[in-house]
C-alpha cells in the first residue's frame, strides 16, 4: 500500500516537472533527467554492452530529449519515450561506418570480461547464456529486451525498433530459440 | 507448475535483473548535467547565428546579381562589391583587436 502511495506519489511530481520543463524551465527538466538518468543507463549497458557508448548515447538522449521536450505529449510514459530515443539513437550508430563497429565489437568483449570478472568476485554464477546474450546481434538483443525484461508489447517494441510487428516477432522467435539452446546446454553441464 | 516455455523466460528475466543489480552507476550531479545543456545550448546559438549569416550572405549575393543584370551596371559595381567583401574580414579582426586593447587598457 505504502509503495503503491509512493508510486502514485512519484508520477504526480514527475508530470509536474514534465510540464514544467515543457514551459522551459531548465532546472525542471534537470530534475527529471536526473530520475530517470540510472534506469536509461542500466537499459542502454544491456543494449550496448559499452560503458564509454552507453555514456556518449545517454547524453545524446538528453540533449535530444531537452531539445523535444515541448513535442512529448504524455500518451506514454515518459522512460517508455526516453528508451525510443535512445534506442533510434543507438540503430543509428550501428548503422555507421564499419571501422565503428569493429571498436564495439572490441568494447563488448571488454565490457563482457569485466562482468565476468565482477560476478566471479562477487561469487555468482557466470552462465552461458550471458555469453550468449552478449553475442546475439543487437536488434535481437534489443527486442527480446523490451518485450519480455522491460514488458512492451510486439506492437510498442517494432515501433521502437522503427520496424514492422512481424520482423519483431521473428527477431524475438530467433533469439529466443539460440538462447534456448545455450540453456540447454548450461544444464547439461549442470548435470 | 511452470511451463517449460515459462521458466526460460524466467530464466531470462533473471539474468537481465542480475545485469541490473551488478551493474554501478556514478549519477551526475543536477550541476553537472545543467551545465552540459548550457553548453549544448550555447553551441545551438552559435550554430543558428552561422546559418543566419550564411542565409543574409547568400541573399544579398543574389541581390547584387540580380540588380546587376536588371539595371545593367557598370563592371567597377562588381568589382567594389567584391572588393569590400574580400576587405570585411580584415576589418572585422582589426576591430576586434582594438576592442581588446581597449579592454585591456580600461
Amino acid at each position: 500500500m505504502k509503495g503503491v502511495l509512493l508510486d502514485v506519489q512519484r508520477i504526480k511530481e514527475e508530470q509536474r516537472w514534465i510540464k514544467q520543463a515543457q514551459l522551459g524551465n531548465k532546472d525542471a527538466f534537470t530534475e527529471l533527467f536526473h530520475m530517470h538518468y540510472s534506469f536509461l543507463y542500466k537499459y542502454l549497458l544491456k543494449v550496448t554492452m559499452s560503458r564509454e557508448l552507453t555514456e556518449d548515447i545517454v547524453q545524446e538522449t538528453m540533449l535530444k530529449c531537452y531539445d523535444n521536450i515541448r513535442r512529448y505529449n504524455g500518451r506514454s510514459k515518459f522512460s517508455s519515450w526516453l528508451i525510443t530515443i535512445a534506442t533510434r539513437l543507438y540503430i543509428d550508430i550501428l548503422r555507421k561506418q564499419k571501422r565503428e563497429q569493429i571498436w564495439l565489437k572490441h568494447e563488448k568483449i571488454v565490457f563482457t570480461r569485466q562482468l565476468k570478472w565482477q560476478m566471479q568476485t562477487d561469487n555468482l554464477q557466470w552462465l552461458e547464456v550471458m555469453d550468449m546474450m552478449t553475442k546475439l546481434d543487437a536488434e535481437v538483443r534489443m527486442a527480446i529486451l523490451l518485450k519480455h525484461y522491460y514488458g512492451f508489447s510486439y506492437d510498442e517494441t517494432a515501433s521502437i525498433l522503427k520496424m514492422k510487428t512481424g520482423t519483431v516477432k521473428s527477431k524475438v522467435h530467433y533469439g529466443l530459440l539460440a538462447l534456448r539452446k545455450e540453456l540447454k546446454n548450461d544444464e547439461r553441464k549442470g548435470l | 507448475m511452470m511451463s517449460e516455455k515459462d521458466y526460460e523466460q524466467q530464466q531470462l528475466i533473471d539474468v537481465f535483473a542480475t545485469f541490473d543489480e551488478m551493474i554501478e552507476i556514478e549519477v551526475p550531479t543536477k550541476a553537472q548535467l545543467t551545465s552540459v545543456m548550457m553548453e549544448h545550448e550555447s553551441k545551438h546559438r552559435k550554430a543558428i547565428i552561422k546559418e543566419c549569416m550564411l542565409f543574409l550572405f547568400i541573399a544579398c549575393f543574389v541581390l547584387v546579381a540580380l540588380m546587376t543584370i536588371l539595371l545593367e551596371t557598370p563592371i567597377i559595381f562588381i568589382v567594389v562589391q567584391i572588393g569590400i567583401l574580400c576587405f570585411l574580414p580584415f576589418m572585422y579582426k582589426l576591430e576586434r583587436h582594438h576592442q581588446d586593447e581597449g579592454e585591456l587598457l580600461s
